[in-house]
């Protein structure tokens, strides 16, 4: 096998490197250089979609405009990330973002970074919740590659494309873990919790709730623990605890160790 | 929901699963068969699929929605499609798709209220000479303007094809036999998709007929082939060795042709080509139409039969070459692709070459190789001819390929719209197999390769390499990200060279004749021919293939015959959707990769669409950044929301609510788009409005300062009036009137209620007297 080489190359002036197969992003994050992302999430596969997080990557005379987020570098290449080019693309792109989702506040505050003044091109809102949704794709990445239900997903293509379950029905292999909700950087879906039940409002899909073994008030569903425990990904007890429980039996634990009474090892 | 209904569900799916398999590589096989055989996808059916092939209903849901082949409606008797491709457009398809509409009642996607039919929009099938298309369950039919109810009328009688007459007491002598035998005789019918929809099948069984019918079928050969080429004059049906071309051949000619050409060699006057002033030319080779052309790749699709390989191996000296590179090692075969200076035919002109040496030298396997048949640019249909014409070229293209770069698995991707290609392809496979052409140990070789056909499902983006590989692998067919490039992680992350059809076929030509002899045609950074589709308004429409560098005043003037009806040329658009229209002062352009980019266009994969003075270009840039936002995967930002607000200002400006500040707004969305955008479609979207912009930016100016369209193309800005002086009262118009906008006694002025017409122009056609005028 070859050594892994390292790649040196320079953002903004400053000297960079990165391992192979890391992206720009990646190394701007070391140099603590700030490019905005929206589609990005360190823990999922990078999707390129958003389009925000470009910048201008120089290769000899020729420069192209690239996504931090997939782009990997290589050895001598010169990359702004705050150029011109790269702020009239941003820009033009929050603009775009702006006339599908005008309520987004991420948005507007990164449009005010960006120079961008009064509602340039007409809104083309639905009235519906995807006035929120900028397909990110987040969402139905973290529900694939992370919980791996692959229970929302797209529908359509070109302007037409949106983000739905299956049919546009209830998402029948949801398990309402709420892992969407949670990446969704738009704020566009939601989740709500009854007595009984959690509801996914805009995936159409509810389930039961589960009481915390301990305290009993309900956490989390009954298909997400399910889950959970068949990836036994976490033990029983502790899965069935609610995270408030969870924390005080910790801390209870962490107090008898302390105090001589218990090892941490032991139950 | 009804149980029978369930059942055929049922055996339809465990057919399509028994044949295709499970997983996702088999998603798109077992959706198509569904459709096809059930004539939609209903909830019920995705369900099922997603269950039985074990895949997540929200990969099928998105699936179904992403293709336009697919309907997730139940659909009418007859299924109508209207072809909206460019060529189709500029010759008037959009009036074509409002009169059927208003005959029949419906929208674009609905199904009639008494489910007889149900009209469907399609972006080209590769008809494009005989533009404006229709397609009836299958069945393609010129549709001009103005005609379509007759159309109908004829389909739903049923007017039965015409039977093949045989001159039954026909005798020849002996003498004669000698002679055709001698001579050896052949006739070429044309049997390519154009050629069909002028009903050249009926002609083809008439010739087979006849010449049985008179004794000859053994002494004189009869080919039915692809096409030829010149398909808006089609049928055509070429007798050799004399080379006499016959054209708008029809079933009863067919006794006098073998009467008179074959067996007597003289020429049946009326049937042959006319030019402009009246004169016959005898000659295939002396047609200017032909004259002028250089038919290195595409000249064998007029002599043999696709579905023939050992027509292929006689004439063609078949797989010769597939010998020759076989004989020589890979590293040679790439080396002399690459001295050749063969370049991409599929778009983007990447040199061959080069590609092959960075799959042959990628780390992984097993490698594959491609042949992208997706044809997607509306007006083009050179790939469609090639795959339908003299597949067994194309194939033994691959077959060098794969063994100068050691691949072992070949895939063959055809959009859905070219059934036909798809029969030849297959039918050119198996015949290759059964002489070792393909399979284990080639010839000999130590070669194992084997190729399979896959068919699209009516997505342009699917010919976008990454996105054609997602569509292989049953993902959504969404471009992504290159590096890593498919020479690298292709299909199934597998090092991967995908070329297009074109490019394939130039191979053996290559390899047969030498790198030197290919790389002296063409100019310094564009070698060989190339096939153009030539289509719109000009006079002959069809394909062409010429040297590159040629002038394009040449094609369109010396090939093309300039433009029909006396009118004034306008613009050329070349390249595709999101290629550029040129105007007139650029008709010398020599015409290659290079150049065509310099004047912000590009070559695309060869679509050459004439456009005359009744042509509006904003119209034009409307029409083409609409199908490209409609064809958009829609994954990425500045292509998607980027597209749609300039089909938005494009759409005001052209119905007259246009502002100056519009053609900044499009000046500044443009570089965005293409800087941002993920891959070429949206890289290259804003082309057709830039080189408008450039060209013709009066028009623009005229839309938005005057509200005025100068072509008379946009409806919202013109009206059609009738002049009292010249309106003789003949009713002509009112007659035609489609929405009976006109009233007016015999012999009396008449007159337009503006507030009923709907600005189809067909009163201004109908009259004689040029009384209708559209200001
Ligand atoms: C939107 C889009 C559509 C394309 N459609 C086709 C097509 O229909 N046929 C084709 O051969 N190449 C098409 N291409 C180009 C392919 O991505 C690829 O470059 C080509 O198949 C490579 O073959 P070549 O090197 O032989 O040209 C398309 C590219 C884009 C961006
Ligand atoms: S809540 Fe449902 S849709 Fe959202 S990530 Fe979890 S399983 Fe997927
Ligand atoms: S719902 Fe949220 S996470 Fe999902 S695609 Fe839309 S914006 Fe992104
Ligand atoms: S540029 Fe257009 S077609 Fe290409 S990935 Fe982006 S949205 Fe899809
Ligand atoms: S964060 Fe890179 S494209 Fe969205
Ligand atoms: S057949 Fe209509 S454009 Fe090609
Ligand atoms: S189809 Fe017959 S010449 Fe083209």
């Amino acid at each position: 096998m070859e050594e892994p080489k390292t790649i040196c190359f320079t953002i903004d002036g400053q000297e960079a490197v990165a391992a192979p197969g890391e992206t720009v992003l990646d190394a701007a994050k070391r140099l603590a250089i700030d490019i905005p992302t929206l589609c990005h999430h360190p823990g999922l596969e990078p999707y390129g979609a958003c389009r925000l997080c470009v910048v201008e990557a120089f290769r000899e005379e020729h420069s192209t405009i690239v996504p931090s987020c997939i782009h990997t570098p290589e050895d001598g290449d010169r990359i702004e990330t705050d150029s011109e080019r790269v702020r009239r693309t941003r820009k033009v792109v929050l603009e775009l973002l702006l006339a599908r989702c005008p309520d987004v506040e991420v948005l507007q505050r990164l449009g005010d970074e960006y120079g961008v003044e009064a509602e340039r091109f007409p809104v083309s809102t639905t009235g519906d919740w995807q006035d929120k949704c900028i397909l990110c794709g987040l969402c139905v990445r973290v529900c694939s590659q992370g919980v791996r239900r692959n229970a929302i997903g797209y529908a359509g293509r070109g302007g037409e494309r949106c983000v739905t379950s299956p049919f546009a029905g209830r998402a029948e292999a949801c398990i309402a873990c709420g892992a969407c909700v949670f990446v969704c950087p738009t704020g566009a879906l939601h989740v709500e919790d009854t007595d009984t039940e959690r509801v996914m409002v805009e995936i159409g899909a509810r389930l039961p709730l589960l009481a915390c073994r301990a305290c009993g008030r309900t956490f989390t569903t009954q298909a997400s623990f399910q889950l959970m425990h068949q990836r036994q990904l976490i033990p029983e007890t502790t899965l069935c605890t609610c995270p408030d429980c969870r924390r005080a039996e910790t801390r209870s634990l962490a107090e008898k160790v302390l105090t001589g009474q218990r090892t941490a090892t032991s139950r | 929901m009804n149980t029978d209904v369930q059942t055929r569900v049922e055996t339809v799916l465990d057919a399509a699963i028994a044949r295709h398999g499970v997983g996702a590589s088999a998603l798109l096989p077992i959706l198509q068969d569904l459709n096809s055989i059930l004539g939609y996808l209903s909830e019920d059916a995705l369900r099922r699929i997603a269950d039985q092939a074990k895949v997540p209903s929200a990969q099928v849901y998105h699936l179904a929605t992403f293709y336009k082949a697919f309907s997730l409606k139940p659909r009418g008797r007859h299924i109508l499609k209207v072809c909206l491709g460019t060529a189709c457009h500029v010759r008037g398809a959009p009036k074509v798709l409002d009169e059927l509409g208003r005959l029949l009642e419906v929208a674009a996607g609905e199904t009639t209220k008494d489910g007889a039919f149900t009209l469907e929009t399609v972006n080209c099938i590769g008809a494009c000479a005989l533009g404006p298309v229709i397609v009836i369950d299958g069945q393609f039919y010129h549709a001009a303007p103005g005609s379509i109810e007759g159309l109908l009328r004829d389909f739903l009688a049923g007017k039965a094809e015409a039977i093949p007459t045989v001159g039954g007491d026909e005798t020849v002598t002996v003498d004669e036999r000698t002679r055709i035998q001698t001579a050896g005789v052949s006739v070429a019918v044309c049997g390519g998709t154009g050629c069909q929809a002028y009903g050249c099948e009926a002609v083809a069984d008439a010739v087979a007929a006849q010449l049985a019918g008179v004794g000859l079928a053994d002494c004189v050969e009869f080919v039915k082939t692809g096409c030829q080429g010149f398909c808006e004059q089609g049928p055509i049906v070429v007798v050799r060795p004399a080379g006499i071309l016959y054209r708008n051949v029809t079933v009863a000619d067919v006794p006098e042709i073998v009467r008179l050409t074959v067996v007597q060699g003289k020429p049946v006057e009326r049937l042959l080509y006319r030019t402009a002033d009246g004169q016959t030319i005898t000659k295939e080779s002396a047609i200017p139409f032909y004259a002028h052309q250089r038919r290195l790749i595409f000249g064998d699709n007029g002599r043999i039969s696709p579905e023939c390989i050992d027509d292929y191996i006689r004439k063609c000296d078949g797989y010769a070459a597939l010998r020759k590179a076989l004989a020589m090692a890979p590293e040679t075969v790439i080396e002399t692709i690459d001295k050749a200076g063969l370049r991409g035919r599929g778009g983007g002109g990447f040199p061959t070459g080069r590609k092959w040496w960075a799959c042959r030298q990628a780390r992984g396997g097993p490698k594959t190789v491609i042949c992208n048949a997706d044809e997607g640019d509306p007006g083009a249909y050179m790939d469609r001819s090639l795959l339908e014409g003299n597949p067994h070229r194309v194939l033994e293209g691959m077959i060098i390929g794969a063994y100068a770069i050691g691949a072992n698995q070949g895939y063959v991707y055809v959009r859905e719209e070219y059934p036909l290609a798809v029969k030849h392809i297959r039918s050119a496979i198996r015949q290759a197999r059964d002489k070792g052409f393909l399979g284990v140990d080639i010839l000999g070789s130590g070669l194992d390769f084997d190729v399979s056909v896959n068919r699209g499902a009516g997505a342009f983006v699917c010919g976008e390499e990454t996105a054609l590989i997602a569509s292989l692998e049953g993902a959504a067919p969404e471009p992504r990200t290159r590096p890593p490039y498919p020479a690298q992680s292709g299909y199934k992350g597998r090092p991967t060279n995908i070329n297009n059809v074109e490019t394939w076929a130039n191979v053996p030509v290559i390899i047969s004749r030498g790198a030197d002899y290919y790389a002296n045609i063409g100019t310094e950074g564009s070698k060989g021919t190339k096939i153009f589709s030539l289509v719109g308004k000009v006079v002959n429409t069809g394909l062409v293939e010429v040297p590159l560098g040629m002038p394009l005043r040449n094609i369109i003037y010396d090939i093309g015959g300039g433009i029909p009806g006396g009118k004034e040329f306008k613009a050329v658009q070349t390249g595709g959707p999101s290629g550029g229209c040129l105007p007139a002062e650029l008709l010398d352009l020599p015409i290659d990769y290079d150049e065509l980019k310099k004047v912000g266009s590009m070559m695309g994969s060869g679509g050459l669409i004439v456009m005359d003075e009744d042509s509006c270009m904003v119209d034009v840039a409307r029409y083409f950044l609409h199908f490209l936002l409609d064809e958009s995967c829609g994954k990425c930002i500045p292509c998607r929301e980027g597209l749609r607000q300039m089909c938005g200002i494009l759409d005001r400006i052209t119905v007259g609510d246009g502002a100056p500040a519009d053609l900044e707004a499009l000046e500044e969305l443009a570089p965005a788009i293409v800087d941002g955008s993920l891959c070429a479609l949206g890289r290259t979207a804003p082309n057709p409005v830039l080189s408008t912009l450039r060209y013709f930016r009066d028009e623009y100016e005229a839309h938005i300062r005057e509200k005025r369209c100068p072509a008379g193309v946009c409806t919202a800005l013109i009206r059609y009036d009738i002049d009292a002086e010249t309106c003789t009262g003949c009713t002509a118009c009112a007659r035609k009137c489609p929405v009976t906008a006109i009233a007016g006694e015999r012999k009396k002025l008449h007159t337009i209620d503006q507030d009923i017409c709907i600005k189809c122009g067909i009163c201004r056609e109908a009259c004689r007297f040029d009384a209708v005028v559209r200001t």
